[in-house]
């Protein structure tokens, strides 16, 4: 579905974000994407939108470039930025304006979508609050029925009961046809959802990798010391919350805040495990 | 649900299921809610519950009826009892086993404490049973 | 489907434009009306002080206000219009909007052209043309039976008043301004992408710094040119028209080029 083929991008010469990158993915699954802020989440997700232009390299999303902008691939891509626009217009008004361009759209799914958020159908979208705000552009985006979802902080924002809807919703929009891809801060809200983790970190991607692949090379466990098998350990109530390679074939849970924190300090130790 | 921190998120949707052939809400050759329903429910991502339903087929306990949807298998609560039996031997007995040691516990002991719990907690509900 | 250009789509995009825009669209004609309104109203032409009309070469009095009147407000008008159109590319959140419709750029390139300058130039007119008919209408049923000095003649004549049009129909020169409008608003339309923020104002001064520029080196150019020649006056018409004919296809060229540019702006807009 999407393929990155030795990406360059920068926003100044002197600080470029993406030396060389290069990824796959295609459609069936849910990428997290996860990265230190200023890592560049944000700025690949543009990228594979179109809307900024990669400077070196090939991007190909549904054999499409999507620096062309064609009508054709923007179709297909749902793209919910973290600070978004609505105009000052009702959702009537809004839906007859925008609706018509996407071939597929569900109104019926959009207005099941808009009831279970629980969303004011007749108050104008500028007067609404960053969260319904939030779940109208999801619930347009998701009804347009595009092949590739890509979402920014999709669940800053949303409230507590919000973001279990949210999690019910991507679950269900989840089909084999779709390619959806998630950048979150807060791990802890999707980590469920997300069935391949991409990291980003120093210019490229740290970590690509599903779940089940780094649930089997390694472990997630609290252990009441720390010695040498481990490889990054965080400490916590009762001991340490630790990472370490899965000698014992154990099948533990993935824990992809310690994940996280794991690799950005100890990038090498993981290095040979994932390649 | 509430998922606990300590075990992989498809294996504890496995748990779920059982309970549920367990407990009789769901019987033998009912359909189980499809892949997506239960992912749904559970919020998770499909592929997890995928990954639950070929486990729980490669151990008997659902089959799949192509382009029908899984069934609870006819002798999904013996198969259940079975998987549960392996895993409380390989997951659970050890770390009892270590306490028991490390406690210094006489099998006396324990045989008695067992036995009052079964009283305790199981004897009425054979009783309605039989 | 045809991913340059697609009527069915083109519709759409107008149609999403209009709802998003038309309102106040509307309202700013609402406005343009009520200030050409209050310029008739403060100019009509007193009868007592007739002594200081003046006639033209067909025999109407000239209302003197009228011209610089059609000129400011137009101007003020189509540059605004222009000037608000891209104005959404300028904030990220908006400007992610507008790109992630699925139209191609030229669809939502010709949409802004038809929106910010040939609707905006169509509205003007009409609203001016008719704002200009009803008040001739009164001036002249008011003046009907009125007679004054024609100066140009020397004799006593019936007061009429000729439309705005009709008089720039009848001098030649004015043919040669069509594309005046068109090159001012291309030019705004230009600067409402080109700047994030305070387009007009920047596009306004930008402008000025470069007329400034052309004129002061037209200038030096010329006395260079010419330095140490004495002056003939040769003026004759068709030289005058020739220099207009020039002047009038190089504001053509200069239009389409800055609606190349654009073009290629927004096809470059990153956010």
């Amino acid at each position: 579905m999407i393929n990155i083929n030795n990406l360059n991008f920068g926003y100044s010469k002197h600080k470029p974000l993406f030396k060389n990158m290069s990824m796959r993915l295609s459609n069936g699954h849910i990428y997290g994407l996860l990265g230190k802020n200023g890592a560049g989440k944000s700025t690949l997700l543009k990228n594979l939108a179109g809307l900024v232009y990669a400077q070196g390299g090939t991007l190909d999303v549904m054999g499409y470039d999507p620096a062309k902008r064609q009508s054709a691939l923007l179709e297909q891509i749902c793209f919910i930025p973290e600070e978004f626009y609505l105009p000052s217009v009702k959702m009537g008004t809004y839906l007859k304006a925008n609706a018509p361009f996407y071939k597929n759209f569900d109104h019926q799914y959009f207005n099941d979508l808009i009831k279970e958020f629980d969303i004011p159908v007749e108050q104008k979208l500028i007067n609404m609050s960053y969260g319904q705000k939030k779940k109208v552009i999801i619930a347009f985006g998701l009804a347009t029925q595009a092949k590739l979802v890509i979402m920014d902080e999709p669940t800053n924002g949303l409230d507590i009961p919000s973001k279990a809807q949210f999690r019910k919703i991507m679950a269900s929009a989840m089909t084999d046809e779709r390619c959806i891809i998630i950048s979150t801060h807060q791990v802890r809200d999707l980590d469920n959802l997300i069935d391949t983790v991409i990291m980003l970190d120093e210019n490229d991607i740290a970590l690509k990798a599903t779940v089940q692949e780094i649930t089997e090379k390694l472990t997630f466990k609290k252990v009441k010391e720390v010695d040498d098998s481990i490889f990054y350990a965080e400490p916590s109530l009762s001991g340490y919350n630790a990472v370490m390679p899965n000698y014992h074939q154990e099948e533990s849970k993935l824990d992809m805040e310690l994940l996280f924190n794991a690799i950005l300090a100890e990038k090498i130790k993981f290095k040979p495990l994932f390649s | 649900m509430e998922f606990r921190d300590n075990k992989a998120i498809y294996l504890q949707i496995a748990e779920y299921v059982c309970e549920h052939i367990l407990l009789g809400k769901w019987k033998a050759d009912d359909k189980v809610p499809s892949v997506r329903e239960l992912a749904i429910e559970m919020e998770v991502n499909p592929n997890t519950v995928m990954r639950t339903y070929e486990l729980l087929q490669s151990k008997n306990i659902i089959n799949n009826r192509r382009g029908i949807g899984f069934f609870v298998d006819e002798a999904a609560t013996e198969h259940v009892k079975n998987y549960r039996k392996q895993q409380f031997m390989a997951d659970e007995l050890p770390v009892l086993f270590r306490n028991i040691y490390l406690l210094n516990i006489g099998f006396d002991e324990l045989e008695n404490q067992y036995k009052t719990f079964v009283k305790e907690n199981f004897n009425a509900k054979n009783h309605e049973n039989k | 489907m045809n991913n340059t250009f697609n009527i069915n789509r083109f519709g759409l995009l107008l149609k999403r434009q209009w709802l998003e825009f038309g309102k106040i669209y509307l309202m700013s004609l609402v406005v343009l009306i009520g200030i050409l309104i209050a310029f008739y109203f403060f100019n009509a032409p007193d009868f007592n002080r007739s002594f200081f009309y003046k006639w033209d070469d067909h025999g109407h009095v000239q209302l003197g206000f009228r011209l610089p009147v059609f000129i400011a407000i137009g101007f003020l008008f189509l540059t605004i219009q222009a000037s608000t159109y891209f104005s959404a590319f300028g904030q990220k959140p908006k400007a992610i909007m507008e790109l992630m419709t699925p139209a191609s750029v030229t669809e939502k390139f010709i949409c802004a052209i038809l929106f910010s300058t040939i609707l905006s130039l169509i509205s003007y007119l009409l609203i001016f043309y008719i704002i200009d008919a009803i008040f001739l209408n009164y001036f002249n049923e008011l003046w009907q039976h009125s007679k004054a000095t024609n100066y140009n003649t020397g004799k006593l004549t019936a007061v009429s008043f000729s439309t705005l049009f009709d008089d720039l129909t009848s001098e030649k020169e004015f043919k040669f301004l069509f594309a005046m409008p068109f090159f001012f608003s291309g030019i705004f339309l230009l600067g409402s992408i080109y700047f994030n923020r305070f387009h007009y104002i920047k596009t306004a001064l930008s402008i000025t710094a470069l007329f400034s520029f052309i004129i002061f080196f037209t200038i030096k150019f010329g006395n260079w040119i010419t330095a140490g020649k004495s002056r003939i006056y040769t003026v004759d018409h068709v030289e005058k028209d020739f220099v207009l004919a020039i002047f009038f296809w190089s504001s053509v060229a200069l239009s389409l080029i800055i609606w190349l540019i654009t073009y290629v702006r927004l096809k470059e807009k990153e956010v």
